[in-house]
């Protein structure tokens, strides 16, 4: 614990602070005169493969089990219910700001980190120039040690339309209809070669492609029903849903400084137990089915109970997973 | 107005559309005020006043979504977006590109291609009393209501059909707003919008112009209600068909001749899905993929195969037959519930679907002769409805 820095109360965190406009304000007053000030804080994410910064153009190398090269295809994903942990231990929820990147409704928070900038492999149809790496808003003055998240959409607003619903919600490259959701995590990779599926009973062709993909997801999903079948519908009339699987990522960081610090996710580490440049079966790379052979080592990184009959629910928290941790801006 | 690609069937309906209305002889129709407030029907809010539904004798008034009601306005600017090409990513497809009126919207291919070229792994679906299917596609619990299902063949990625993408989407919208044909239409559907050109909007006025797709005038409908006749061998076919022999019935029955079936006053609401022994990969039971039916979705091995039975409406125009389009005709159709499933002898999907764990148990060998196989056939095409594939107010408005 001795690497965290409390965002309010010490003035030498405010000379690291990139966002501190409401920080420097509260500053003059004192801890005391200031606690009921909202706190501004912004939570910078990263992309690293190891300790190496990635972005689309690069190709990382040395991924997997079998040490494989791959270009960067596609880098989003959502984050849900980001709290800073205090010094009580007490998750405190971060009040977004309002824009097209976060939204707040009932209660949950949501936010879309968008990594790709359609450069180099990215270059698509389906990825956009515009980014977003940082998570703002504020918090109740108070001395801040950790951070709480998952990575997702929460269930009451995974299912909701996709045009005309709330940004970032609308984003049709999110969208996973077939399981009237959404993709938690888009992350792609081509991998240099490509990736080749064997031949197998269900798939005795075999085939080759050129991206390996990470779609995580709310699985096993369908419409409510009550005894008598009819849709249990929401108060809007729309209908509700249940998913077998609901595979939201829980994670937290027992230390961690907004200001000096970001939340890097670890290709490297998320791929360590993975092939990528084979596929077994199902979806080409994994995209969350339950009987897909690529899955089993991505979901035991997301630390979530998997497979068929799982809850698709974290484990102890997601406590033991590894592929997100704080590290120096 | 004018589109730059026109669906090259449409000839092929024009030249039958002398036949119009008169080529109906349906049963009785029966009136529904929906703004009297039937259950489930919604208010006319969002447009033009009244909408009536204009159904079919003894078929219930449709479930409708509350916050998409009916409405005349809607229905005819959802006639125009489904004919129209500039609604695909490149301008090269339509909703009727792959649902095409002369086929009880399907497409006449075996497994569909979208707008960029890429190949559908299952067939184009009929949109015939489509407002009845509680659940919609070949084989998806989720997917309950025609406004999200059609975020797939919009959105949809892999594969691509309409092609929309977070890059074009704004584009696409700009061809309807650009052209003087659309803002009174959507103005029209839309009267509380101040802004109605949107993609919510676009996909709830579509919807309702599929609702609005509902159709009973085949000659077995005229039979039904007595005013019309069957020759003798349509009624032996009706007889097998009806009977405990073929059994047919058990999973094609009632209004829309199949077993999922919902409506506004619905009160007990089955959907069952089924695994008919189309395949059996290797004696493990398994589909290809990634046709493998609900387990696609759900991953349970007790979903694999098992797909929505087809409303068997109109089935003389949906050919070729099955999710993936792997069975060619009505006549092989009927040799393979016949023999209670596909034994596919040789190659990559050799295995005896008749001996696939999870076959549906009311598709069993029947010992039925040709002769009665093809009285079914006979019997199955009394269920074409000729009125539906001419009648004007489903067909393409861009082509006068």
């Amino acid at each position: 614990m001795n690497t965290n820095k409390t965002i309010v109360t010490r003035t030498r965190v405010f000379a690291l602070a990139l966002t501190a406009a409401a920080a420097v304000a509260a500053c003059g007053g004192g801890s005391d005169s200031s606690s009921d000030q909202p706190q501004s804080v912004s939570v910078q994410f990263a992309v690293t493969n190891g300790s190496t910064p990635v972005k689309c153009g690069d190709t990382l190398t040395g991924l997997g089990t079998t040490q494989a090269s791959a270009a960067v295809h596609d880098l989003r994903f959502y984050i849900t219910n980001l709290a800073l942990v205090n010094d009580q231990g007490v998750a405190v929820p971060v009040t977004l700001d309002a824009n097209e990147w976060q939204l707040t409704r009932g209660g949950e928070t949501v936010s879309l980190i968008d990594l790709e900038d359609a450069t180099g492999a990215c270059d698509t149809a389906t990825n956009t120039k515009e980014t977003h790496a940082a998570i703002t808003g504020t918090v109740p003055a108070g001395t801040y040690v950790g951070l709480k998240a998952a990575m997702g959409v929460p269930d009451q607003l995974n299912h909701g339309a996709i045009a005309g619903g709330a940004a970032p919600l609308d984003i049709a490259a999110m969208a996973w209809s077939w399981q009237s959701g959404r993709k938690f995590a888009k992350i792609e990779l081509d991998p240099v070669g490509g990736l080749t599926t064997a031949p197998s009973v269900s798939n005795p062709h075999g085939g080759t492609g050129s991206t390996f993909y990470l779609h995580i997801g709310s699985t096993g999903c369908a419409a409510r029903t009550d005894a008598n079948g009819a849709a249990v519908l929401d108060s809007a009339g729309n209908p509700t849903y249940s998913c077998a699987a609901p595979n939201l990522m829980d994670f937290s960081l027992a230390a961690f400084n907004p200001s000096s610090q970001q939340v890097v996710l670890d290709l490297g580490q998320l791929l360590s137990g993975s092939d990528i440049t084979q596929d077994g079966g199902g979806a080409p790379g994994c995209m969350s089915g339950t009987t897909d052979p690529e899955c089993p080592a991505i979901f035991n990184q997301l630390q979530i109970n998997f497979g068929a009959g799982a809850d698709g629910l974290p484990i102890n928290g997601g406590a033991a997973q590894k592929i997100f941790r704080a590290a120096a801006k | 107005m004018s589109v730059a690609t026109r669906p090259v069937w449409f000839g092929a309906w024009l030249a039958a559309a002398a036949l119009g209305l008169a080529g109906c002889g349906g049963g009785g129709v029966s009136v529904t005020d929906t703004a009297s407030g039937g259950a489930g029907s919604g208010s006319t809010a969002g447009g033009d006043g009244q909408w009536r539904w204009e159904l079919p004798a003894d078929f219930p008034v449709p479930a409708v979504p509350a916050d998409n009601p009916m409405s005349t306005a809607k229905v005819e600017l959802g006639r125009y977006l489904f004919y129209d090409v500039r609604l695909s990513g490149n301008g090269t497809q339509a909703c009727a590109s792959c649902h095409q009126q002369d086929k009880a919207f399907t497409d006449g291919l075996a497994t569909a291609i979208g707008s960029t070229g890429a190949a559908h792994p299952r067939a184009a679906q009929p949109l015939v009393n489509v407002a009845y299917h509680p659940t919609l596609t070949w084989a998806n619990p989720s997917l309950v209501t025609l406004e999200k299902q059609m975020e797939v063949p919009l959105f949809g990625e892999s594969p691509v059909e309409m092609g929309v993408n977070d890059g074009n989407k704004d584009a696409v919208l700009g061809r309807l707003a650009g052209d003087p044909l659309y803002p009174p239409l959507f103005a029209a559907a839309f009267a509380q919008d101040t802004a109605p050109i949107r993609w919510d909007n676009v996909i709830k006025a579509i919807a309702t112009f599929q609702r609005s797709i509902v159709s009973a005038g085949s000659r077995y409908d005229a039979f039904e209600a007595g005013k019309g006749t069957l020759s003798a061998q349509e009624l032996r076919g009706m007889q097998l068909f009806f009977g405990e022999k073929a059994e047919c019935f058990h999973c094609h029955s009632g209004p829309n001749f199949n077993d999922q079936f919902v409506h506004s006053t619905t009160r007990v609401l089955e959907t069952p899905f089924h695994n008919t022994g189309l395949y059996n990969l290797g004696g493990t039971g398994a589909y290809p993929e990634p046709n493998r039916g609900v387990f696609e979705l759900t991953g349970k091995p007790q979903d694999m195969g098992m797909f929505r039975a087809q409303s068997l409406r109109n089935v003389e125009l949906t050919a070729p037959y099955m999710h993936d389009g792997s069975i060619p005709t009505l006549e092989a159709v009927l040799d393979f519930y016949a023999a209670g499933g596909r034994h596919i002898t040789s190659g990559p999907y050799a295995g005896d679907g008749r001996a696939n764990p999870l076959k549906d148990n009311l598709v069993s060998r029947i010992d039925l002769n040709e002769q009665e196989k093809a009285d079914i056939v006979a019997f199955l095409k009394t269920l074409t409805d000729h009125d539906l594939i001419t009648n004007p107010k489903y067909a393409n408005p861009f082509a006068q």
